[in-house]
């Protein structure tokens, strides 16, 4: 019997010792030999037992029971990652930190620099993207809805456009909104305020899911019956602040615009409207719309303005509702001329076109790649850090492996060690985004709205900056912990103070440097790109020559003027501006060209212009007041200007600029030619030159300047020509106003010089932080350099000294130690061109008048990057240059 | 306890706890590590040359230290009512 059992032992011992050695590669290398010898042992004495007949369960007992070295061996590993371990990791990596102070600081300190960007620019992402509408419920369901038309996507509805959508909703939408932000004069105290709100109409409450905590939002009838209910809803802050928190504020009178209006609710505190990036204080339905914003607009089916956002049925996609619009927008079409080839297109909110969030999405998107390169640069300066410190700690990382410590847990240990250096700068770069996050919205300039961006302090930061530490820390601390464990026991031949330990590390950090220097080229280099488009586009012709003078609004509206009053008021107070010591020219106009807020547009014909099929006539204007064009400096090509001909009784008249005459003349005459808005035909007067109005990086604009006396309104902006410092006026130019009437507010004063940095705020913002950051970088980078010349300076002394003890001379060594700094300097720039070829293109729609492979910027950004790392270099090449050859044979 | 008991009754090597218990060979290895741990066990390696001469792997054994052998008659005391069940090892070997 054993003659043939004794084959079959084997076999199941064979297939028993297998599954051993596979199971065996779970256990930690330090318990892996004595693991394996046990479990063969046992095993083979099991065989040689079955073999004597001694076991019950036969052969097949032996791999079974081998299987159960998975379940050991997996209890060793989990064993090793045990809490307790960690913790031990975790005690032992503070008192390490606390060890060397110097060391732990600058880590921090660079590792929450990188940290402290990100974060930076994630709160922004937050506010403006992420969650641009706080304490709106399941924002994630809601999307915007815009007009399209041609290659229009951002067109804003009319009233009766909205509500025939609104009665017959797609079923892909469960409800949609419309809204318009407004000033509005509250009267709280003695003066009348300014204060924004927004007319909302539709299911606005509903679809944003927003309850009042006080009182109630809006009844039907109160947004279906035009002129009848005067009724607001009131924001948390202004409730509290300003209606003293009392509860019987709900029900109480407020007046608004002049008008007795009755609070019927109070919002909750983290609801600041439907726009993102406003903060709104009080809402009133659109049916008060007359006491509130001019003109009858509820009727006007050609004028739009107005947001709309809509949420999507349960269960419904995108496409479905774009589909369901799809219909909406050809019944639109089909019963209504003025909107043909019209579109109603969806979008999700953070990507609608003109929404704050999609205007600044792509300069987010930039400003995040760019940050992230600034964490990544931080990451290599610590990770060079701890390379120097790992070749300081070679001896100790040399006993713990000797006396058995397995390098997975060396390399824990060590990882553990970065990650809390990272913890520690998260929590640094944290705090620093709380700050830094809010100085930036003072970076803002002064908008005519009420912009607020929620950023600072949040739960999704800390959880941000939390898991940008620990990765931080992995990411810096893997290549120095592997590194400081690869040795074996050459450590302990090293004498304690040795530096370095072969050449690894050193080629390592250099390497690290190399692409360091690698990213600061490419940050400089996208710094360089914007700050070129900065100049670019303060030197564009923005249409007007003026640059010296002020700007300020006035809005009739709430002061309850009538339109003939309005007139009246606006002629006379002009001709007083005018008479003002230093004040050359004055004029009114709705819109002043490049304002944040861009123009009005409207649907209209041209006499003797036959439209193709799928075109429609979309005109940007203005209403402007005699004296526009002579006061702003906008050259008049043909023609003549608006002026005092041009009163509510004279003949309807237009002046356009050159872009729409080429475009509707077609080379013709179109002075003397028509333009047909709704049932007036205007004759056309005057060409002006074309300018830009939205934005500097338009496309050409058809643009026409309408009489402001045929088409008033009551809120203009005053512009203000002057022979003398714009600011001398401004007194005057209040008491001119308060002559006329002592309740009326000027808002928004502002120079021309201002407004003009306001065109270019975005281009200026985006230079001036990658400026910041490439600076940053580059400090970070020159610090890299500086610490492994110098460290390679300490290496090499006795080799330096047996140089100069040979005979070299100090310039020799000098150019030695420079040379190999100029050798992985150069590397890095290479690199650094060669990256920033590849990214820059990435945001070439953003550049204005450079090209993404802009010589100049590459070019001065690879000199100062050169100029700056050689000086690093210089400091350890003046040391090696003063050793002196015999001590530094002495040494050893 | 029943790894300890085994131990005590004369099972000194993993598979002979394993029968003496019946519990397997995944969860008799950890315990025993984690006993050893607890300080209520002591392994020892059998001597290699002796092994050597006899052609077979030196095993690794197990004993219980004094610790050990307190909380068994601790154990014992408080389980009396159980020793028969749990203990099929020993009934074996008597």
């Amino acid at each position: 019997m054993r003659e043939r059992a004794a084959p079959r032992a084997d076999r199941a011992l064979r297939t028993a010792l297998r599954l051993v050695d596979a199971a065996g590669l779970l256990v930690p290398a330090a318990e892996r030999r004595q693991w394996r010898e046990q479990w063969s042992a046992d095993l083979w004495h099991r065989a040689r037992a079955l073999e004597g007949g001694g076991g019950r369960a036969g052969f097949a007992e032996l791999p079974r029971r081998a299987l159960g070295a998975f379940a050991h061996a997996a209890w060793l590993l989990g064993r090793e990652w045990r809490v307790g371990a960690m913790m031990q990791d975790v005690r032992y990596g503070l008192r390490s930190m606390r060890r060397r102070p110097g060391f732990t600081l600058v880590a921090v300190l660079v590792a929450g620099l990188g940290i402290g960007a990100n974060a930076t620019i994630f709160s922004w992402i937050q506010a403006l993207v992420l969650d641009p509408l706080p304490g709106v419920a399941d924002p994630g369901r809601l999307v915007a809805l815009n007009g399209v038309e041609g290659d229009r996507r951002e067109l804003s509805f009319s009233w009766p456009n909205f509500r025939d959508l609104h009665g017959q909703l797609p079923e892909s939408l469960s409800g949609v909104l419309a809204q318009r932000p407004v000033p509005l004069s509250l009267r709280l105290g003695d003066r009348p305020e300014r204060v924004w709100g927004a007319l909302v109409g539709g299911d606005f409450f509903e679809v944003l899911g927003v309850k009042a905590v006080r009182g109630r939002t809006f009844r039907s009838e109160e947004m279906t019956t035009p002129g009848t209910y005067p009724v607001a809803v009131v924001g948390y802050a202004l409730w509290r602040e300003r209606l003293g928190g009392r509860d019987d504020a709900v029900g109480a009178p407020l007046t608004i615009n002049g008008r007795a209006f009755t609070v019927v609710g109070v919002l909750p505190p983290s609801f600041r409207g439907a726009e993102a990036a406003f903060g709104l204080d009080v809402y009133v339905p659109m049916m008060m719309q007359e006491s509130i914003v001019s003109g009858q607009r509820l009727e006007a089916r050609g004028n739009g303005w107005l947001h709309v956002l809509g949420r999507l049925a349960p269960g419904a996609t995108l496409e479905q509702a774009q589909a369901g619009l799809d219909v909406a927008a050809a019944r639109l079409a089909a019963g209504h001329p003025v909107n043909e080839g019209r579109g109603i297109a969806v979008f999700p909110l953070w990507r609608a076109p003109s929404s704050a969030s999609s205007v600044l999405a792509p300069v987010l998107a930039v400003l995040a790649g760019l940050v992230g390169v600034v964490l990544l640069i931080a990451c290599v300066n610590v990770a060079s850090l701890l390379l120097a410190r790992a070749a300081a700690r070679e001896r100790e990382v040399a006993v713990r492996l000797a006396v058995g410590a397995s390098r997975s847990r060396l390399v824990r240990q060590l990882l553990t060690e970065s990650v809390l250096l990272a913890l520690a700068g998260g929590l640094a770069g944290i705090a620093m985004a709380a700050v830094t996050s809010r100085a930036l919205v003072g970076l803002l300039p002064p908008t005519p709205f009420p912009v607020e961006i929620r950023t600072g302090l949040s739960l999704p930061l800390v959880a941000f900056g939390a898991l940008v530490s620990t990765l931080t820390g992995l990411l810096f601390g893997l290549a120095p912990a592997l590194q400081a464990t690869r040795g074996d026991m050459g450590g302990l031949k090293h004498s304690a103070g040795a530096l370095g330990g072969g050449r690894r590390p050193v080629r390592l950090r250099q390497t690290l440097v190399v692409g360091q220097l690698a990213m600061s080229m490419l940050l400089l280099v996208s710094a360089g790109l914007f700050l070129r488009t900065l100049w670019n586009a303060r030197a564009l012709d923005p249409g007007y020559a003026e640059d010296q003078g002020l700007l300020a609004s006035l809005d009739l509206q709430p002061a309850g003027y009538s339109e003939e009053a309005g007139r009246a008021f606006h002629a006379e107070l002009l001709r007083r501006v005018e008479a003002l010591p230093g004040v050359r020219a004055a004029s009114l106009a709705t819109h002043v060209p490049l304002s944040l807020g861009g123009g009005s547009d409207t649907s209209g014909a041209i006499e003797g212009y036959e439209p193709r099929e799928d075109e429609h006539i979309v005109l940007f204007y203005n209403e402007v007041s005699p004296g526009y064009f002579d006061t702003l400096g906008v050259p008049l090509v043909a023609g003549r200007g608006i002026d005092e001909r041009d009163g509510a009784d004279g003949a309807h008249v237009v002046v356009i600029n050159e872009t729409m005459a080429r475009r509707y003349w077609r080379g013709g005459q179109a002075l003397g030619g028509r333009v047909r808005l709704g049932d007036r035909a205007l004759e056309v007067v005057g060409i002006a030159g074309d300018g830009r109005y939205r934005r500097l990086d338009e496309e050409p604009l058809s643009y026409m300047y309408l009489p402001l006396a045929q088409y008033w309104e009551p809120e203009a902006t005053l512009q203000v020509a002057t022979d003398v410092d714009p600011r001398s006026v401004l007194t005057e130019l209040h008491r001119s106003v308060a002559g006329l009437d002592p309740e009326l507010p000027l808002f928004d004063v502002r120079t021309l010089a201002e407004h003009r940095e306001l065109a270019v705020y975005l281009q200026d913002l985006t230079a001036t932080l990658l400026g910041a950051f490439g600076l940053l970088a580059l400090s970070l980078a020159a610090v890299g350099v500086y610490g492994v010349v110098a460290q390679s300076v300490s290496r090499r002394t006795q080799e330096i000294g047996v140089r100069m003890a040979l005979g070299a001379s100090r310039g020799e060594i000098l150019r030695l130690v420079l040379g190999q700094g100029a050798a992985f300097v150069a590397m890095g720039l290479v690199l650094g061109a060669a990256a920033a070829l590849a990214v820059a293109p990435l945001f070439r729609s953003q550049l204005l008048g450079v090209g993404a492979a802009d010589p100049v910027s590459f070019g001065v950004t690879a000199a100062v990057l050169a100029a700056a790392a050689l000086a690093a270099c210089a400091l350890p090449a003046r040391r090696a240059a003063a050793i002196e050859p015999v001590a530094a044979l002495r040494e050893e | 306890m029943a790894v300890l008991h085994a131990i005590a009754s004369g099972s000194r090597f993993g598979f002979d706890i394993m029968d003496a218990t019946g519990l397997g060979s995944g969860s008799v290895y950890p315990t025993l590590e984690r006993l050893e741990e607890q300080g209520l066990l002591r392994s020892r390696w059998e001597d290699a040359r002796l092994a050597h001469r006899e052609k077979r792997p030196p095993r690794r054994y197990f004993d219980l230290t004094p610790r050990g052998r307190e909380a068994l008659a601790e154990g014992l005391e408080r389980h009396r009512g159980l020793r028969p069940v749990a203990l099929p090892g020993a009934r074996r070997r008597a």
